[in-house]
């Protein structure tokens, strides 16, 4: 299973495809704090 | 049916449906063990004795059916699936039942159910007080069922099986990350294992700094994150999420829930180096406008109502919800009756849109799905570009899941189907709630829950509703988890048995 022993082995794609992952779960999370921003009139 | 095909059937099914029975009695040894290490010495005896009981019916099953060698038929693979879920359920809710903390054998079948299909609706009483062992093997369950018990089985107890890809297509995964279905088992299991080791290390950091003991934040990160992980929605307290009162804690499982409710397909791609893909894929894109539609209605709709008049408060409740409801976790961050009460009917609406809509495929997500949603609206841009251009003209359209696809009608006749039975099952389940004498309101946000796999509740579900209430959303789960078709053919099995075919 030469994909998986490469997966294994390489740190250095894994880590850059986790951090992508977790970022674009991000610039949604980021985005509903825009929305409610925008919604209450920038109320704190 | 002829005789002896009946017979290759049952005995497939027994011997495929007791390895997975062994194997989940070997996975109650975690709970035993936490058991002990916690000194609840009753828990502790629960669980031997439920795991003792479990080997025996796998081994039973396993020893009176001959090592099954040829290749599964379609129906083989999608009973043995259904079946072992189901049996499963019943011996899973043992510790449960043993524990007293379920008042009926019933109500411990439904939190099995409700955990092995990541709803997270819960019949438990006095949940705050539990061990941490059935809290262990509540967590665990939901986990375990996200990946799928039939992919458990590839990962870690087969080397090579006959019919293996039929089984893992009655499961509701038909996307092979890899070429060797075992070796895509294995590989969602990976996926699985690092987020549960960075989750459960980030969520035990946040839980120790707002001021839980290490072993109790450990403890808390570790469940937390499986139910986050897995988009289930149990939590070791009866107060949910909102128990923490953290910002940081609410963020960190938001990130975990967004991202379990991914394809796995999506994850291996970017994973491997094609990161494009996160906002090419088709289901990812469906999900970012659904969710910011829906999100966009609700949040404007409760500041309009000044439910929650600062954007802190309107983010924390209001935008955890929906994206707990559209990744169909499940994680509350207030209490069940202020949806009715509180939040309006065109926030409940989009609420109830949004649990139905769901996550994506082959993840551990419920609901229609992304690309079910992706591809009918794709069917109806073509149809409409079809009457715009001339008669002659022939229109392609296309959708982008790791690969360009040329949209046909294989694809969207399924995607319809299963859309249409979701619908179905969820008017089903609402009217047979409002017939027990519920408002409609809080019986078409429960079923979206159940049909969708979510877990929010309005309510409805406490262990006083009815037993046939019980049953119905038991049978609901089930059939939204394992998306009707092996579940069908588990009834048009004993159905064409029980007329002699």
């Amino acid at each position: 299973m030469r994909s998986n022993k490469k997966l294994i082995n390489g740190w250095n794609k894994l880590l850059p495809g986790l951090a992508a992952e977790l970022l674009g779960a991000a610039v949604i999370i980021f985005l509903g704090w825009l929305i409610a921003l925008a919604a209450t009139g920038g109320r704190m | 049916m002829p005789r002896g095909s009946r017979i290759a059937n049952i005995t497939a099914t027994a011997y495929y449906s007791g390895l997975i029975i062994l194997l989940l009695g070997a996975i109650m040894v975690v709970p035993l063990v936490t058991s002990i290490l916690s000194g609840e010495w009753a828990a502790a005896i629960d669980f031997a004795l439920s795991l003792g009981i479990c080997e025996s019916i796998g081994f039973l099953l396993m020893f009176f059916s001959p090592r099954h060698k040829k290749d599964l038929t379609w129906t083989q693979g999608m009973f043995t699936s259904s079946f072992s879920w189901l049996l499963g359920t019943l011996v899973a809710a043992l510790p449960y039942y043993l524990s007293g903390h379920w008042q009926s054998y019933l109500d411990a079948i439904f939190d099995v159910m409700s955990g092995f299909t990541t709803t997270g609706l819960t019949l438990a009483q006095d949940l705050d007080h539990i061990s941490n062992g059935v809290n262990m093997w509540r967590h665990l369950l939901t986990w375990l069922g996200g990946q799928g018990m039939v992919v458990l089985a590839l990962t870690f107890f087969v080397r090579s099986l006959p019919g293996a890809f039929k089984m893992y297509v009655g499961e509701a995964k038909d996307e092979r990350l890899l070429p060797n279905v075992i070796h895509t088992a294995r590989a969602i299991w990976y996926i699985s294992i690092v987020y549960l080791l960075l989750g459960t290390a980030v969520l035990w950091i946040i839980g120790v700094s707002i001021g839980l003991s290490p072993g109790r934040g450990f403890l808390h990160g570790l469940w937390v994150l499986m139910a986050a992980w897995s988009t289930g929605g149990f939590a070791p307290q009866s107060q949910n999420i909102l128990y923490y009162h953290s910002l940081a804690y609410e963020i960190a499982t938001m990130l975990f829930f967004i991202v379990g409710s991914l394809n796995f397909n999506l994850h291996w791609a970017v994973w491997t180096g094609n990161r494009r893909e996160l906002y090419r894929n088709l289901e990812a894109v469906t999900f970012f406008i659904t969710s910011t539609i829906l999100a966009t209605l609700v949040l404007v709709e409760l500041a309009r109502l000044g439910v929650y008049p600062e954007a802190a408060a309107l983010f924390r409740r209001g935008y955890y919800i929906i994206i707990s409801a559209h990744t169909t976790t499940g994680f509350m961050t207030i209490y069940a009756r202020q949806f009715v009460l509180e939040w309006g009917p065109l926030a409940l609406f989009a609420i109830i849109a949004a649990m139905l809509f769901g996550g994506s495929a082959s993840s551990t997500a419920g609901g229609f799905k992304a690309v079910r949603i992706g591809i009918a609206l794709k069917a109806v841009a073509q149809d409409v570009k079809r009457l715009l251009r001339p008669e002659k003209a022939v229109v392609i359209e296309k959708f982008h899941m790791v690969r360009d696809i040329v949209l046909e009608d294989g694809h969207v006749r399924p995607a319809l189907t299963i859309i249409t039975l979701y619908l179905f099952l969820w008017i089903v389940v609402t009217l047979v709630t409002a017939a027990f004498g519920y408002d409609l309101p809080s019986a078409m946000f429960e079923a979206a829950s159940v049909t969708g796999n979510v877990g929010l509740s309005a309510g409805v579900t406490v262990p006083t509703m009815p037993w046939l209430l019980k049953v119905t959303y038991i049978l609901a789960m089930w059939l939204g988890r394992l998306e009707f078709l092996s579940v069908f053919v588990l009834f048009g099995y004993f159905y064409n048995t029980a007329r002699g075919r």
